[in-house]
């Protein structure tokens, strides 16, 4: 069920990038400057798991995951925000740090998310470019 | 976060404070907060929160899950340090249990994330309110016991009459106000009830003396200053001006404020705005001011001490307090009032005093003016068993001026071995030590307990009183 729920889950969630656009009193500007945040702090958040995983550190897996699920989820990078919640409440359950393997499914879903993330902003930016031309 | 009671802006402008290691969501609610009109302050983890006491928040949203400190443990810790500042809890954890706990431990309110924009401020809008109304009632209460002070402070007397008529006068305004008097004439009191009694009293009333504090630290602690605007400067500190925004400022002790800061001074009343030492940003602030001093100003002018054109700019209102000497009829009411004063804090009633003690505080001639009438009556007090202060309770330099010879003391506090030496024995010579002991007693009296005055007065420095009176074993007195 858990997996199936996640395949559902979109890597990236656009509408929230929308929202973000359409702030009141925001702009490209503040979507690209969160973006920049996001894209910095969420590597060094997957390398502080990675760190703790190798130390055998469950409360410090345990924390960063915690962590990880609610910047990706404030992002819209809601399958990430779930991969994360799920690999807290096991290892938690099971009093154990969070597996290599789960780290590695956050990494690879991150570099999916960054992807998206960039090419939403280059269509932004290619939209703005297209607007002021006109 | 602080210590004292709030001190930040309240409502449109507040200034919050975000706490959270997430710093996409930090920015978010940093646009967030400042879009709906508030001021924000960001903390990445619980140390630096707990750290910071000089910017004074008027609410602070804090997430749980940080990464130094658990934030429940920094819940806590702000909640105890002010039990009235308003915590938002802000967390990724769904779990029913983890609410109730941060609401047991004093949350304000949980929000989950991701945040809803419209949620939070509206929750951040009900926080602001509900500082706003416990900042009001602390106000409130605070001005009743000012109003009960103006009581105390106007006396019968043709000198206090027409000081009550003064007060009233400038109560609706504005004006710069200008207190002159000895020390313990009661000038921060006169202050208070100008601000109390005021249109500004439902906003802060906020005292500095200037005399207290180093000429270097003067200009910062009046106008603030930036973190990093030197060494120690670890945070931004908000100045006396922003701390009495919309009230009033009470600058005690003027005289002794340096050239420097007296220039900084005259630009902010003339300007009605600060700048934050180290800052570029100027801040508008709406002050009244109330000065006050002991010295002789004008002489000051002359002597180049006090800048000319901040005189007149001050003097738009002197007020000039009588000293106690000239308002003796006043004292009889005086010690009632201090009789009804002082009753909690020496943890008895004692309600009348004897004719002839009264007679004798009546003929002295009070130095020290009201403050050493008041420390005199809690020392009578304090040697008082019965529910009457008699002569004998009051310091012998007093007692004797209606008795030529007082008979010893028997209370631990006023005892003494030799007479006094103001006793007329030609053939009697009062040891060096008693003498000692008289002066520094008297001093401490005058100078109202304080130490470094009551050094002044005896011409020695406030090293030299405190190892004297570690070798006489004379008590200190009261702190004023």
């Amino acid at each position: 069920m858990e997996s199936a729920s996640i395949e559902l889950e979109p890597s990236l969630d656009l509408s929230v990038l929308e929202a973000l656009r359409n702030e009141p009193n925001g702009s490209d500007d503040l979507l690209t400057e969160l973006s920049e945040i996001f894209l910095r702090d969420v590597p060094a958040r997957l390398a502080a798991l990675r760190t703790a995983a190798l130390a055998g550190n469950t409360a410090g897996t345990l924390s960063t995951a915690h962590a990880l699920k609610g910047t990706c989820a404030t992002f819209g990078a809601r399958r990430m925000a779930t991969l994360a919640e799920q690999a807290e409440r096991n290892a938690a359950l099971h009093q154990r740090p969070i597996s290599m393997e789960e780290i590695r499914t956050l990494e690879q879903e991150f570099e999916t998310v960054s992807k998206l993330v960039r090419e939403y902003l280059q269509t932004v930016s290619n939209s703005r470019r297209a607007s002021n031309g006109q | 976060m602080t210590t004292q009671p709030v001190t930040g802006t309240l409502g449109e402008g507040a200034l919050l404070a975000v706490v959270d290691d997430d710093p996409t969501l930090r920015r978010l609610m940093r646009h967030w907060l400042e879009s709906a009109g508030y001021r924000v302050v960001e903390h990445d983890c619980g140390r630096k929160a707990l750290e910071d006491t000089s910017t004074g928040p008027a609410v602070v949203c804090l997430d749980l899950g940080l990464g130094d400190l658990p934030g429940m443990h920094v819940l806590q810790h702000l909640r105890a340090r002010d039990p009235d500042l308003p915590v938002l809890v802000v967390t990724a954890e769904r779990d029913v249990a983890t609410a109730v706990e941060a609401m047991r431990a004093g949350a304000y309110d949980y929000l989950v994330k991701p945040l809803d924009r419209e949620r939070l401020l509206q929750a951040i809008r009900r926080a602001v309110e509900r500082r706003e109304l416990i900042a009001s009632v602390r106000r409130l209460e605070s001005e009743l016991d000012d109003r009960h002070v103006l009581g105390s402070i106007v006396g019968q007397s043709a000198p206090m009459r027409e000081l009550a008529r003064q007060i009233e006068r400038v109560l609706e305004s504005d004006v710069t106000v200008c207190i002159l008097g000895e020390s313990g004439t009661g000038k921060e009191l006169v202050a208070r009830a100008i601000h109390a009694n005021g249109r500004r009293r439902r906003k802060p009333f906020v005292a500095i003396n200037c005399a207290a504090i180093p000429e270097s630290l003067q200009e910062s602690e009046l106008f603030g200053h930036e973190k990093g605007a030197f060494t120690g400067a670890s945070g931004v500190h908000r100045g006396r001006f922003e701390q009495a925004n919309g009230g009033t400022l009470f600058l005690d002790e003027l005289g002794e404020m340096s050239l420097s800061t007296q220039a900084a001074l005259l630009r902010t009343i003339q300007e009605r705005t600060i700048r934050r030492v180290g800052g570029s940003e100027e801040i508008p602030v709406d002050v009244r001011i109330v000065c006050a001093t002991h010295r002789d100003l004008a002489a000051e002018v002359r002597a180049g001490r006090f800048r000319e054109d901040l005189y007149y700019r001050l003097m738009v209102y002197p007020i000039h307090l009588p000293p106690l000497r000239q308002r003796r009829e006043d004292i009889p009411l005086l010690v009632a009032h201090f009789l009804r004063r002082l009753r909690d804090d020496v943890g008895r009633t004692i309600s009348r005093i004897s004719p002839d003690a009264l007679d004798a505080l009546g003929k002295y001639s009070w130095p020290g003016n009201v403050r050493e009438l008041q420390n005199v009556i809690h020392r009578a007090m304090l040697a008082c068993d019965g529910d009457e202060i008699q002569l004998a309770h009051l310091p012998r330099d007093i007692a004797a001026l209606v008795l030529p010879a007082v008979p010893e003391r028997t209370t631990p506090h006023t005892d003494t071995s030799v007479p006094h030496s103001s006793d007329n024995h030609d053939d009697h010579v009062v040891p060096l030590r008693e003498l000692e002991r008289q002066a520094i007693e008297k001093a401490l009296r005058i100078a109202g307990g304080n130490v470094g005055k009551a050094a002044k007065l005896l011409g020695i420095g406030r090293a030299t009183l405190y190892r004297r009176l570690a070798e006489l074993h004379t008590p200190s007195g009261e702190e004023s």
